[in-house]
């Protein structure tokens, strides 16, 4: 009697292993040999259309008569996909061309020398490739000490102010300019009883990218990088003003109700239902939220808003998504491979296809195809984009210690919890010391 | 009068827990019919609109169908490899002596104490090593290597409230030590076996980690993984997510189920317990 | 055949495929992990492994938010003690009993397990939400105001949320482990015990309990080893935050290794959960033990 149920068991087993294998074997393609096979490592496997989009035209290039298959390797959460690529480079196995966010994280590979230059190949043909991309992008590609340029971009974004027309025009407001006039916003949608932001600070971002904000367009793109050579302290009293104003706007309720118990999410539909008045966020917002939706008529936006004059034109953006290539045990061919696809994936081609699918502001410079659609929102925001005169991404890319991200962007954090702006500095700077002990 | 009392106080109970554990099959329900504004805003009302789409997208997007043969073979295998490996080493454990049994039964307890992140690196270069990346067999081994730790402890532990007599008495009967194994104390432990079988089961078909790490080919990914397709860098879908969670857990609920009515038919053998 | 099988070889011929699987995918990660707790190490492959001495221990030990992740898993040992042990023995009690219903029972208490980590984590992290969850407008309605709280953003009371909904998930799974203790308890047992007036509460007191000792001590290993490796559960509805106040020993690992690279650091803080894992595990089964002299 138990043996004829653990024999069904095993048949069992394996007739769901044959169908499970079954099923994927049909659609294995049958690679005549003679191709190289590289592998991609990327976060695009959502069903959304610029992922699926990405995923079309790999296939496309596999069908291409080039001797080149690409093997997609693609997890969508960016801590699952860290564990994979991460792990990957631990032992040595790591894919041909991997997406990754450039900054100190990236570090670590080029010290190891696990990075190819790609500056030969970009200069090809008298800078046939190079030139493609728009120019204020390759900062972020290039490391001290190092020559060479380590990635190209692939995504790009900028931190904007969104608004909700209808509640400004209601209060008779204007969108705000400056932090000043932001914040008197604020006060008066607070006190008709509408959330002036409901912030998701579930996701430590939120607030990260906030004061990225107010570093750069109040203290300057110069802060940023003195930020990250320490001639600036995490405690120095400019920091602290940053720090002030977002304590500031905790205390008042500004940011909205119960913001450490939101996540992004929950922001998102709360802006979408009209129950918040403005939102900071990136680009990408519109394509993955509000385009197609009935709601886009009813959103504005404009540029972050400046704490100094000086300042209005900088911005927070740049390369969001970055390709680089891996050499470690990698042959020529694939190495070559590598580049030839990143050549494709790059391509005005590629970015014409995808802005008539999926529109956000990209880093190669195209020809918009007739067939791309109406997009007064992300018009808006490529107009902003084109005052911009110097960008950084995320402040703590910049630094040379990896832990920094989630150092500060932890105890930003603990000012929705009610620390005080002098404390919040102070935190930052005992966890640096603890780390530099190291 | 005060059994009744108790009866009572029992169903009561017994009643207002499965109030409690069974709503979140209600909730994952209902959410898998909404869009995200309906989860995010109202996780608890009714769906405005039935986005019978979650589910499609489930199937044709993330392919939830084979993810959950994937998985249903990869936990199936791992558990029937789990049970009889670790019912041979069991019966080691509990029935001889030799000088090193308590040591190696010690070592065996560190096994289900080793936190998971500490072992990824190593497995994923042993798979490389041996060219596991990539196959089922692979990925089969790690599920029973991490679910035998347990399985040796829960088995041991049982064998160990068996008693001995049994063995003397099949052994006057001519058995062999296969056959005392799987003849006698095989089914005097069914119930500790089925129960194992669900555990190393659900550890088996929900698990992310592992097969992530050695799986990249879309054919070959895991329930948990598929689910990932819903979660994206600033965006996540979060209606076809309990979606694909619908899907996977029916098959679960099943072999729950089956394996269960084992445990209790162990009610009506286990009757030589000392 | 069978009966040429002499002990002697049955002892190795049956421990080897649980021996190799062992030493493959568990000695061998272990000693790893070892090895790199006096190093630091980069994380990538070819990069300078340096050895280190103790530093990496030292800085471990002397981190504050170590000692408090260790303090949250310990009061993941309490719940688990206080609160889970006696659920999920009750649980089984009621499953293997002759009450009506017990298939239903038994599936609608193992459901949560099913049902995976992501959902109702995140049916919780709703559930609790304070502008909108249920808990705060259940406690508005009954008028204890007073009550109302940020569950999830609370130090110190963040945790214990996190630690009761562990309780709540796996009290299923550990009725199964309990279940099986009972149902072999032979039913002659219980017919002298009744025999004897022993009913009820006795029933329970001086046979159910006393011989489930096995399952108990299965239980508190078990226990004791999953919350010092608890992960899941908090990464799915905390994240450890806000600002790390419900960090749990095994988030700090995984982010020292997989967000900071620290490969040293993080494996130190995997040593010594190994040793707290076999120091507490051979405590309490002594502990155990003396109870039954």
């Amino acid at each position: 009697m138990k043996k004829r149920m653990l024999a069904a068991i095993m048949a069992m087993t394996m007739v769901v292993g044959m169908l499970a294998t079954g099923c994927g074997g049909s659609n294995k393609e049958t690679s005549d040999g003679g191709d190289i096979e590289i592998t991609v490592a990327t976060r695009y496997s959502n069903d959304n259309p610029d992922e699926n989009y990405y995923r079309e035209k790999v296939e496309e290039f596999n069908a291409l008569d080039n001797g080149i298959t690409v093997k997609m390797d693609n997890i969508a959460t960016e801590s699952d996909y860290l564990d994979k690529v991460r792990t990957s480079f631990a032992n040595g196995d790591t894919p041909n061309v991997f997406l990754e966010y450039g900054g100190s994280r990236c570090l670590d590979y080029l010290e190891s020398d696990a990075l190819v230059d790609l500056k030969p190949y970009l200069e090809e043909n008298d800078n046939e490739w190079y030139d493609t991309f728009y120019d204020n992008l390759w900062n972020q590609c290039e490391y001290e000490g190092y020559d060479g340029v380590y990635a190209v971009p692939f995504k790009t974004y900028m931190i904007v102010m969104y608004y909700n027309k209808d509640l400004f025009t209601e209060a008779g407001l204007e969108p705000p300019t400056t932090i000043d006039e932001m914040l008197s916003a604020c006060e008066v949608f607070k006190s008709k009883g509408i959330l002036p932001f409901q912030t998701g600070e579930k996701d430590t971002y939120r607030f990260g990218h906030f004061n990225n904000n107010l570093i750069i367009k109040t203290l300057g793109v110069d802060a940023v990088d003195d930020l990250a050579s320490r001639n600036l302290a995490y405690d120095s009293d400019e920091m602290i003003g940053t720090y002030q104003v977002m304590a500031d706007m905790v205390e008042k309720g500004y940011f909205g109700d119960n913001i450490l118990d939101t996540d992004s999410a929950t922001e998102n539909e709360m802006f979408k239902s009209g129950k918040a008045a403005m939102k900071w966020d990136g680009s990408w917002f519109i394509a993955n939220d509000l385009y197609g939706t009935d709601f886009y008529d009813h959103v504005g936006v404009v540029a972050f808003p400046y704490g100094d004059e000086s300042c209005k034109t900088y911005a927070q953006g740049g390369s969001s998504d970055m390709f680089f290539v891996s050499k470690l045990d990698k042959s020529e061919e694939e190495i070559e491979a590598s580049v030839e696809f990143l050549k494709f994936i790059t391509s005005p081609d590629y970015y014409q296809g995808l802005d008539e699918v999926a529109q956000t502001i990209v880093p190669v410079k195209f020809e918009k195809s007739d067939k791309s659609p109406e997009n007064p929102l992300l018009d808006e925001v490529i107009a902003i984009q084109s005052e911009v005169t110097d960008m950084r991404t995320d402040v703590q890319n910049y630094d040379s210690e990896s832990h920094m991200l989630d150092t500060v962007r932890s105890s930003l954090q603990g000012l929705a919890m009610g620390d005080s702006a002098e404390t919040c500095g102070k935190n930052i700077v005992d966890r640096m010391e603890e780390y530099s002990a190291q | 009068m005060k059994r009744k009392t108790g009866r009572v106080f029992a169903y009561i109970f017994a009643a207002f827990w499965m109030i409690m554990t069974i709503f979140p099959l209600f909730i994952t329900i209902l959410c898998s019919l909404k869009d995200n504004a309906g989860i995010t805003l109202g996780m608890l009302s009714l769906p405005k609109k039935l986005m019978w789409s979650n589910y499609t997208q489930a199937f044709e997007s993330a392919h939830i169908i084979q993810a959950v043969g994937n998985s249903l073979f990869f936990a199936m295998a791992s558990t029937v490899l789990t049970i009889i490996i670790g019912m041979l080493a069991a019966y080691v454990l509990s029935r001889k002596k030799f000088k090193l049994r308590g040591f190696i039964y010690t070592v065996f307890l560190v096994g289900v104490m080793v936190p998971i992140h500490c072992t990824i690196i190593p497995i994923s270069t042993l798979a490389t090593s041996v060219n596991g990346k990539n196959t089922s067999w692979f990925l089969i081994l790690v599920y029973t290597a991490f679910a035998l730790p347990q399985a040796i402890f829960l088995f041991t532990g049982y064998l160990n409230g068996v008693s001995k007599e049994l063995d003397d008495a099949a052994r006057i009967d001519g058995c062999g030590e296969l056959s005392l194994l799987f003849r006698v104390l095989i089914p005097v432990c069914v119930p500790i076996i089925s129960t194992e079988a669900i555990l190393a089961f659900i550890a088996g078909y929900g698990e992310l980690i592992f097969g992530m790490i050695i799986m990249s080919d879309q054919d070959k990914y895991t329930v948990a993984r598929a689910m990932l397709t819903f979660t994206g860098g600033y965006k996540v879908s979060l209606g076809p997510i309990f979606a694909c969670i619908i899907v996977a857990v029916i098959p679960m609920i099943v072999i729950y189920l089956i394996f269960h009515e084992k445990v209790q038919d162990g009610m009506l053998t286990g009757a030589i317990k000392g | 055949m069978n009966r040429k099988l002499t002990s002697k070889f049955v002892i190795p011929l049956f421990l080897t495929p649980a021996i190799i699987l062992f030493v493959a995918f568990i000695a061998y990660p272990v000693c790893n992990t070892i090895y790199l707790s006096f190093h630091s190490w980069k994380g990538i492959y070819g990069s300078p492994v340096n050895f280190v001495g103790m530093k990496n221990y030292l800085q471990v030990l002397q981190d504050d938010a170590f000692w408090r992740s260790l303090v949250n898993s310990f009061y993941f040992m309490v719940g688990g003690f206080v609160v889970l042990m006696p659920l999920s023995f009750g649980l089984a009690l009621l499953i293997t009993s002759k009450l009506r219903g017990t298939k239903l029972m038994k599936t609608a208490y193992f459901m949560p397990v099913m049902l995976s980590t992501t959902a109702v984590a995140l049916m919780w992290v709703y559930i609790l939400n304070p502008s909108f969850g249920v808990v705060n407008q259940l406690l508005g309605f009954l008028g204890l105001e007073s009550l109302q709280q940020d569950w999830l953003s609370t130090p110190g009371l963040n945790i214990w949320c996190v630690v009761l909904v562990n309780e709540w998930m796996y009290a299923g799974y550990n009725m199964l482990i309990f279940a099986a203790g009972l149902v072999s308890i032979p039913s002659d047992v219980y017919e002298a015990a009744e025999l004897d007036g022993c009913t009820g509460w006795k029933k329970l007191r001086y046979i159910s309990v006393p011989l489930s000792k096995e399952s108990f001590k299965i239980f508190s290993v078990l226990c004791v080893t999953g919350c010092l490796k608890a992960f899941d559960l908090v990464w799915a509805m905390t994240k450890g935050g806000p600002n790390h106040s419900s960090e749990v020993p095994a988030s700090l690992l995984y982010n020292e290794a997989f967000t900071f690279k620290f490969f040293g650091k993080s494996s130190a803080i995997g040593v010594l959960l190994l040793i707290l894992g076999i120091v507490l595990s051979v405590l309490v089964n002594n502990l155990l033990k003396r109870e039954e002299d």
